[in-house]
């Protein structure tokens, strides 16, 4: 089996079920240790990340002839979480509206404002509209397994932008330009950090605990 | 940009094109950006930058996600056709699929703006002629030269729909604006979001008034907003004298000279001056006291009307209705030029000039604080002068309220008779033969009997019936003290020059020279919003001229007294002759001048320096009525400078409850001082209709 080229979107469990192996029988490879130790986690990969899949895990089962035999397979699925804040307190029980693919389901976020959801694992994407009450409504364009690495710039600036901080521009694998530096700047100062606007390991750390992933 | 920005980063008016709603916030996030330094300057003591930079962040973040177009009005709408680039395109939430983390989707409150909408907004939205008068709006006179009703222009797929939250902001995003709508941003929702907490409380006054400092409401607690009231102030001056707009373009396009003009749907829209103000009513004696109620239409009282001695009265401010409820359930924006408003400008003949007046004069200098009449601040010239005029001033402002009554009165026998004069002589329709003398109009002869009955000296050099100001003190001044408004008499012909500080002066703080404490005039056209003089050289001076308000054969005039017209602005130079004598020179000619008339010596420079000495806008009870909804006890004067002068404004300007017992000694001397000849012929007077 070759290096998989991670695409955008991809994540090890996904890229598990296309190859019909286990997750954890690539996350743990060998081959894959070095990856490992600079991605952290399986679900948070890069687009052009290589990653090695082993071979094909053939299970052999041994049955009788003239007989009928049933086989289960588990639906491979995911979870989604998502937390809203409004000025940094939980959304509250907001209702919402998840479209996936020609499936609707109607809920409402918990009470801290986290929406979670099982969808198929090969789900790239979903449309979320939130219904606050006497708001206009709020419409998102979920991507699912697209969030980049923390430790990548252009990971940086999608949880900043989530969190609420954007600029003008935007990061590539040089890092996040001048606004943005000044943008994250702005965000350690807001958390206790030193404002240098440099990507360090204290800020992906923060980030990461305050994005939540 | 479309924006031009009255008050840095904070208010704009829209300038000479359409534009989204979104590229408005995106144009407000740029100037945030701009004004980076000077606002963190402003309001934070130490790191400014990162914390103001962080806030930004959030806005720029919420202008992406702004929610997404409401589908157009019309099928061929198309946001795209709007000029501009948002600054952040809508971008996708990209979340991981992993089971035990979560990410996190923080949104801001919205930062909606608040919109005052502006002339061509108005006019666009009031009802077509076959919609017929709003409700409760007072039925206008009919006009026989009227040649068709009100504009009604379909914009067609640029007029998209409006939604304004009960503060007046815009909530939908796909909203358009157009030129001359003034726009306020939510500054202190940003400095909320940058840790300074003590904004969080303001909101926007949705009966507030931007010209009078009440746009928010929450202000106080140490924070309050930097404004630019000395411009206000402007505003409200020229207003005051020349504002007025009007969309009978085949009426008054004839008469506007230098003004920026647009067309819409085959109607001419022509900005007249400043927008957003109101027209001075009767100067002097305006409002019958209590013991003196108005008669009834068309008949007169049998006791002639008393002169007010208190409080009401004199001088008074009428705003047409542009600052209060016009009307319940008036779907127009308060603080607007409403339909019926500009039916009453255009009904109600001002006085023959106010810009071209010694009242006008008079109430210049009173709100520049030029008068020390009832602030005496000891001797000297300046005070001697001050007081020299205003007995100048005080018998023109006779003659012109008097003036002002008789061109009330649209019946000329009746006229005649309650002046005791003479029946009106039959005028030959027949012009005068070659060599024989133009017979004297009607209105010439009632004018020149009233003034020769108040005993006031005309000018026998006058070849129009302009009434014509009496010979005025001279001071020859050196050209480099002019204040930065002068009112000149030049030829009996008041024109106001005018010295601008660009608007990039009041920014430029560490740049070529200090930043104007006084002066800065934030001049912008109401309809284009653009700077009247940009890229002013400094210490360019400009005239801003009224004219024509005596101009006869005008459809809407009375008495020859037509409404007043804005006639221009001009960039002039003044060199001082070897002889001491003075020429003018604008684009398209000069004079030479024995003498400079000037009232005052240059007070803006010198006694502004410190901040007591500001006068609020005074607005006056016009009828017993608040001009304005405002509480005038908290109504306040700031110099224009934005910033630091917090700590300086407290207790250090006068409130209006002080300014009001100012102007009562104004007026009480005016009144002890009228001449018995002027009280005479005021009380033989009928009183104009109401």
């Amino acid at each position: 089996m070759p290096f998989h080229r991670v695409a955008q979107g991809e994540f090890v469990a996904k890229i598990a079920r296309r190859y019909v192996v286990s997750a954890d029988a690539i996350w743990n490879h060998p081959d894959n240790a070095d990856l490992k130790a600079r991605r952290k986690t399986p679900h948070v990969l890069k687009a052009g990340d290589q990653i090695w899949v082993p071979e094909t895990d053939l299970k052999t089962v041994s049955v009788a002839t003239g007989t009928l035999h049933r086989f289960q397979v588990k639906a491979a699925t995911t979870k989604v979480k998502v937390r809203f804040l409004r000025q940094e307190k939980p959304r509250g029980a907001v209702p919402f509206t998840a479209t996936i693919g020609e499936r609707s389901l109607d809920g409402a976020l918990d009470g801290d404002g986290v929406l979670e959801l099982t969808i198929p694992i090969d789900t790239t994407s979903f449309e979320l509209e939130l219904r606050p009450p006497n708001e206009r409504v709020e419409r998102y364009d979920v991507r699912v397994g697209h969030l980049d690495p923390a430790d990548d710039p252009v990971g940086i600036e999608q949880r900043l932008r989530h969190l609420g901080h954007a600029w003008e521009g935007a990061a590539d694998e040089s890092g996040l330009g001048p606004e943005g530096s000044r943008v994250l700047a702005g965000f350690q100062k807001k958390h206790g950090l030193e404002p240098t606007g440099e990507i360090d390991d204290a800020t992906r750390d923060k980030l990461r605990h305050v994005h939540g992933s | 940009m479309t924006l031009t920005w009255i008050v840095p980063a904070r208010r704009a008016v829209v300038s000479v094109d359409q534009i989204s709603y979104r590229d408005a916030l995106s144009q407000w996030a740029q100037e945030i950006q701009n004004r980076h330094e000077a606002l963190g300057r402003w309001y934070f003591a130490e790191d400014g930058a990162a914390r103001l930079h962080d806030a930004r962040a959030q806005l720029v973040s919420w202008i992406a996600s702004f929610d997404a177009p409401m589908p157009p009005v019309s099928e061929h709408a198309d946001a795209s056709a709007l000029p501009g680039v948002p600054l952040l395109p809508p971008a996708p939430t990209v979340v991981s699929a992993a089971p035990e983390s979560t990410s996190t989707l923080h949104r801001i409150d919205p930062m909606l703006a608040r919109l005052w909408k502006g002339p061509l907004r108005v006019l666009l939205e009031a009802p077509g002629p076959s919609e017929g008068p709003a409700a409760g709006a007072p039925s206008p006179a009919p006009d026989p030269t009227r040649r068709r009703g009100a504009p009604h222009i379909d914009l067609g797929p640029l007029m998209r729909a409006l939604v304004l939250t009960d503060h007046k902001e815009i909530a939908n995003s796909d909203a358009t604006l157009f030129p001359g709508d003034v726009v306020e941003f939510p500054l202190f929702k940003l400095l909320a979001l940058a840790g300074k907490e003590a904004f969080g409380s303001m909101q926007f006054d949705p009966n507030g008034s931007f010209l009078l400092g009440t746009a928010l409401t929450g202000e106080g607690d140490g924070a309050r907003l930097h404004d630019n009231r000395l411009a206000m102030r402007f505003q409200a001056l020229l207003s005051a004298a020349r504002g007025a707009f009007s969309a009978r373009g085949d009426t008054w396009a004839s008469t506007v000279r230098n003004t920026p003009s647009l067309s819409y749907g085959g109607v001419k829209i022509s900005a007249r001056g400043i927008l957003y103000g109101g027209v001075f009513k009767v100067p002097v004696a305006a409002v019958p006291t209590p013991a003196d109620p108005a008669p009834a239409h068309g008949h007169h009282s049998a006791h002639p009307p008393s002169i007010p001695t208190g409080p009401q009265g004199q001088w008074t401010f009428r705003n047409l209705g542009w600052a209060q409820v016009e009307r319940t359930g008036d779907p127009l924006a308060q603080n607007l030029p409403t339909k019926s408003g500009l039916e009453k400008l255009r009904q109600d003949p001002l006085t023959p000039g106010w810009s071209c007046s010694p009242c006008m004069q008079f109430f210049t200098y009173f709100i520049l604080d030029l008068l020390d009449v009832a602030t005496p601040r000891g001797g000297g010239v300046g005070t001697e002068i001050a007081n020299h005029a205003d007995s100048v001033l005080r018998r023109h402002a006779d003659v012109t309220a008097f003036t002002y009554r008789l061109y009330k009165l649209e019946d000329h026998d009746q006229l005649r008779e309650h002046m005791g004069m003479p029946p009106e002589p039959s005028v030959p329709s027949s012009p005068p033969a070659p060599g024989q003398p133009r017979p004297e109009s009607a209105e010439q002869r009632i004018r020149a009997f009233a003034l020769e009955r108040l005993g006031v000296p005309v000018d026998p050099a006058a070849t129009n019936d302009r009434h014509l100001p009496p010979a005025a003190p001279t001071w020859t001044v050196p050209i480099d003290r002019l204040s930065p408004i002068s009112v000149l008499s030049l030829a009996s012909h008041e024109r106001s020059l005018v010295l601008i500080k660009g608007y990039e002066l009041l920014v430029d703080e560490g740049g070529s020279g200090a930043p104007p404490v006084v002066g800065f005039l934030a001049a912008y056209d109401p309809l284009t919003g653009g700077a009247y003089v940009p890229r002013a050289p400094a210490g360019q001076l400009f005239d801003f001229q009224a004219a024509d308000s005596l101009t006869r054969n005008n459809p809407y005039s009375a008495f020859g007294c037509a409404p007043t017209t804005f006639a221009g602005i001009s960039a002039v130079t003044l060199a001082q002759d070897p002889a001491g004598g003075f020429k003018i020179s604008t684009g398209t000619g000069s004079a030479h001048l024995g003498a400079v008339t000037r009232i005052h010596a240059d007070a803006l420079s010198a006694r502004h320096e410190g901040t007591p000495d500001y006068k609020p806008i005074v607005f006056m009870p016009a009828s017993r009525r608040s001009a304005c909804t405002v509480d005038p006890a908290t109504l306040h004067a700031e110099r224009a400078v934005p910033y630091p002068t917090l700590q300086e404004a407290v207790g250090a300007f006068p409130s209006l409850a002080e300014a009001e017992a100012m102007r009562s000694q104004v007026a009480l001397a005016l009144a002890d001082t009228a001449s018995p000849a002027f009280l005479d012929a005021l009380n033989s007077v009928a009183r104009p209709r109401s």
